[in-house]
């Protein structure tokens, strides 16, 4: 086959799984943004968010639309509950100690996920309304599900940009991203802002979960795919919301091409490799901005 | 209650607080000397778990609790010095190189990532000790001439001279010597200026700096030092299990060790042994308890897993200060008695400073 | 120390965050064992400038020189090593461990032991920190803390961590020690101590002093010089009374 229609598709596999890491990443950066909690457990509430998905589709029955949205609700109760249960009391505590609990979460969650009847540690399927279905282009061959990722993150991208700029709630958002404390004094509900940005990290992580359920169907280790989440955000620059989509579809594709052209094995840390690179090379990512200590 | 009287300086940094303490602890050292006499082989072989992880344990106390730098990728460190001394001894190296050889290339991988990743806050760097421990898995894997990828390598057993530890309790006093060398001289460090200064690091970088601490070099060398004991650490486990593979050294184990130290109680030297004894016998509990719980919970794979998290949280929910924190609130409780108050030794709640991150 | 050689040369010093000049062309001469001011308010760069003397920040230009030997690109943590200590105007203490222990880090400069001595504690760095220990408690003599010493440093009342900031300062043995407003917080008795402590710090430990104030009582009462800065450069430099009636100075506070 053409070598350029090999490399374009591996580019478009890259950039469709990079949606889904851009997604993780996005709601880890939202919650970074608003609380400065590094939250491991994103890739756990991707995985439950499959999960709600799949047992509220197939094994309840309901249409898969409204199905999906219904888990979307869902897991985003559950990342409320969380914050109020676990997070809420820590405020306060030393950075080290909400790395410890976010861990311990993602590890409770996996346990409890586990334990479920009718989920458990087999795999599942979650129906998939595009199966099958491709579009050509020439001799490439996109799939359905990479289009509807790749859809699917524009939309969403595009809808929490105006969320964040124009709605009111979207803007006490950033204001409690950007300064905690004046916030609360403006006369925003901090506490109830972080409830509210865990809510919509774990719906954006839900959604990244329904989307790869195709790609990697349902189980319990599912969420390790979030950790990629962690050097989309680092090469978008940490605090950038754009930089953590950007981030995320260009591990995606490196990952592809690395899988493509390079010995086995490259393709599995390539995203860590590029972590570690930027890391050496521009510490702030590619949107970040370089912290100044004010003494 | 009981009072210090010091009459001289140098008491206030002496290895041992009093000679109260001190008798304590020898007597801990005989019944150590002399456990495998009358300590069933099963237990003694969980005492060189709990040994091996408490020289690991002590390299990250150093590094997370005393200098305040969390690391999620010791489990590359402790797989670097296990298949290292593996691979030394089967190709004949004398053990005590092989040791040394394990320490030494774990502590060079240690700089190696830690050169990029302590220049900035240290959230970066536990993200990229993260990525460095599955880079580092990985090239086992791969690297298969060496390492025999995926399939493991059988370790040999330690050799020194003619002696041979074939027999639990001899690995056990080797376990022992290490260990007990290993926490003096963690314990130096920390009464030592260098101590004061990963401390000082810990707690306000601009003050350690304007007092002279390079902030740089001072971690990286918190960070070798860590990674040297934690790769001597996996050497040990290499010869305790006796067969390694790459799939034995996963996160999981990075998050094992962080989750010791923080159980055993952060920034503490009991800490370091208080959570290892934690972490090996916790494992042994729950399956105790899976005798008397109702089937349904108990055939649970996920058992073990969940019970270990949810005593984490309860820990950093209710008891941050780890196992170490309860005791010393015991012994205060006691020596204050009847003058106890519920507000005694109630530490007040600092707030997260972005700088210290 | 050479005869009449300034301690600290500050030549056309300026940075600039972004297109603010938050210290632009400020030089000034501290002579051996004066107390020099620097004045003006909020905004004026004041704190800027010992950030630049302290190496936390990066001058744009100029030049820096302490002793005559040039500082100006030294790492920060050489720079209590060349002998000029600081303050800082939000106390940066380590609050999770005890007076003596912050104190005792004022010593670390001092240290020689190397990485193996300290791993084995060998004598040499018994017999260190021994020295280390005495010396600290002629500062806490000194600024009379003894019944703090062994408290931790979270614990206690803002007007003594200021003093505490001000001990781990002296431990270190600088020859210039720079105070980042050190009688802010405190009120009209420790305010008055102060002007004592900065008196015999000058007269008893032949320290020079540089200063940054806002307390116009406590600059009158104890300074040699004032330099008067707003907006980043410099207004008047000279004797505290006449810098205090220059008119320039007068509108820059009232808002000219």
């Amino acid at each position: 086959m053409d070598p350029l229609v090999v490399f374009l598709q591996a580019v478009v596999s890259g950039v469709s799984i990079g949606c889904i890491y851009a997604l993780v990443a996005l709601g880890f950066v939202l919650i970074y943004k608003a609380t400065e909690v590094v939250n491991f457990a994103q890739g756990e509430l991707m995985m439950v968010g499959a999960f709600f998905a799949y047992s509220i589709v197939d094994l309840g029955g309901v249409p898969f639309v409204p199905g999906v949205l219904l888990a979307l609700l869902a897991t985003a109760a559950f990342g409320v509950v969380i914050n109020r249960l676990l997070l809420r009391p820590l405020i306060g505590s030393p950075a080290f100690t909400i790395v410890l609990a976010t861990v311990a979460v993602s590890t409770l969650i996996r346990a409890a996920v586990a334990m479920v009847p009718g989920w458990g540690v087999e795999t599942h399927r979650l129906s998939n309304p595009v199966a099958g279905k491709v579009i050509r282009i020439g001799d490439l061959v996109i799939s359905g599900e990479h289009l509807v990722v790749i859809l699917v993150t524009i939309l969403l991208v595009a809808l929490l940009y105006i969320f964040f700029s124009r709605s009111r709630i979207g803007v006490a958002l950033q204001a409690t991203s950007q300064n905690q404390l004046a916030a609360g004094y403006a006369g925003i509900n901090v506490r109830r802002m972080f409830g509210l940005i865990w809510g919509i990290s774990a719906a954006v992580a839900a959604l990244a979960g329904v989307m790869l359920a195709p790609m990697a169907f349902v189980h319990v280790n599912m969420g390790y795919i979030g950790l990629k989440a962690f050097p989309a955000a680092v090469l978008g620059g940490f605090g950038s919301l754009p930089g953590a989509v950007i981030g995320g579809i260009v591990i995606g594709v490196i990952e592809e091409l690395a899988g493509l052209y390079l010995p086995e094995g490259f393709k599995n840390v390539a995203a860590y490799v590029v972590l570690l690179g930027v890391l050496m090379v521009r510490p702030q990512g590619l949107f970040g901005i370089s912290k100044r200590v004010r003494v | 209650m009981k009072f210090y009287k010091k009459t001289s300086y140098s008491e206030d940094f002496r290895l041992f607080r009093d000679g109260t303490m001190a008798f304590w602890y020898g007597a801990l050292f005989l019944l150590l000397l002399a456990a495998p006499a009358f300590v069933p082989t099963y237990y003694l072989s969980q005492l060189v778990l709990i040994g091996i992880y408490a020289v690991a344990g002590a390299g990250l106390m150093l590094l997370c609790g005393y200098c305040g730098q969390i690391s999620l990728g010791h489990s590359a460190f402790f797989a670097v010095g296990a298949f290292t001394t593996a691979i030394l001894e089967k190709h004949g190296i004398p053990f005590p190189l092989a040791l040394l050889g394990a320490g030494v290339l774990a502590a060079a991988v240690g700089l190696a990532v830690g050169l990029p990743a302590l220049r900035l806050s240290g959230m970066y760097l536990a993200i990229a000790t993260l990525a460095a421990a599955f880079i580092v898995t990985e090239i086992i894997v791969r690297w298969e001439s060496v390492t025999n990828g995926a399939s493991g390598i059988n370790v040999p057993k330690i050799r020194l001279g003619g002696f041979v530890a074939d027999t639990e309790p001899k690995l056990y006093f080797i376990v022992l010597a290490v260990a007990l060398v290993t926490l003096a001289a963690v314990r130096n460090i920390v009464r030592a200026p260098l101590g004061l200064a990963m401390m000082a690091i810990r707690d306000s970088e601009t003050a350690a700096q304007s007092m002279g601490v390079p902030l740089m070099r001072t971690k990286l060398t918190a960070f070798a030092i860590s990674a040297l004991l934690t790769g001597i650490a996996g050497a040990l486990y290499a010869h305790k299990i006796q067969f390694i593979d790459p799939d034995q050294f996963t996160i999981f184990v990075s998050i094992e060790f962080l989750v010791m130290i923080f159980i055993g109680g952060i920034g503490s030297m009991h800490g370091i042994v208080l959570g290892a004894i934690f972490i090996i016998v916790l494992p042994q509990l729950v399956a105790v308890a899976k005798d008397h719980l109702p089937a349904v919970i108990a055939q649970q794979t996920g058992l073990q897993a969940a019970v270990y998290a949810v005593v984490l949280l309860g820990f950093i929910l209710a008891e941050p200060t780890g196992l170490y924190g309860i005791w010393r609130k015991i012994k205060q409780y006691f020596s204050m008695f009847p003058f106890y108050r519920q507000g005694s030794l109630k530490r007040t709640k600092s707030f997260a400073k972005s700088e210290t991150w | 120390m050479r005869a009449g050689a300034t301690v600290l040369d500050v030549s056309d010093v300026g940075i600039a965050f972004g297109g603010l000049k938050a210290v632009d062309g400020v030089s000034f001469a501290v002579e051996p064992r004066e107390i020099f001011a620097i004045i003006g308010p909020n905004g004026a760069g004041k704190t800027t400038l010992f950030n630049l003397i302290s190496r936390i920040y990066e001058p744009s230009s100029g030049r820096i020189a302490f002793d005559g030997r040039d500082i100006t690109h030294i790492a920060p943590h050489d720079v209590v090593r060349s002998g000029i200590a600081r303050t800082f105007q939000n106390i940066a203490l380590f609050d999770n461990a005890t007076v003596l222990d912050n104190l005792m880090l004022g010593r670390f400069r001092h240290g020689r032991a190397g990485l193996w001595q300290q791993t084995l504690f060998t004598p040499f760095v018994r017999r260190e920190k021994i020295a280390d220990r005495r010396k600290v408690e002629e500062v806490i003599d000194f600024l009379e803390i003894g019944k703090y010493r062994d408290v931790l440093v979270g614990g206690l009342p803002y007007g003594v961590r200021k003093i505490v900031e001000l001990g781990r300062a002296l431990a270190a043995e600088p020859r210039l020690l720079l105070l980042d407003e050190p009688s802010s917080g405190l009120n009209v008795e420790e305010t008055n101590d102060m002007v004592f402590w900065i008196q015999d710090i000058r007269d008893d430990l032949d320290v020079t002093v540089l200063m940054i104030e806002h307390d116009m009582s406590l600059v009158s009462a104890v300074s040699d010089r004032v330099l008067a800065m707003s907006s980043g450069r410099m207004l008047a430099l000279g004797a505290p009374g006449d810098v205090q009636r220059d008119p320039a100075v007068a509108a820059a506070y009232l808002g000219g």
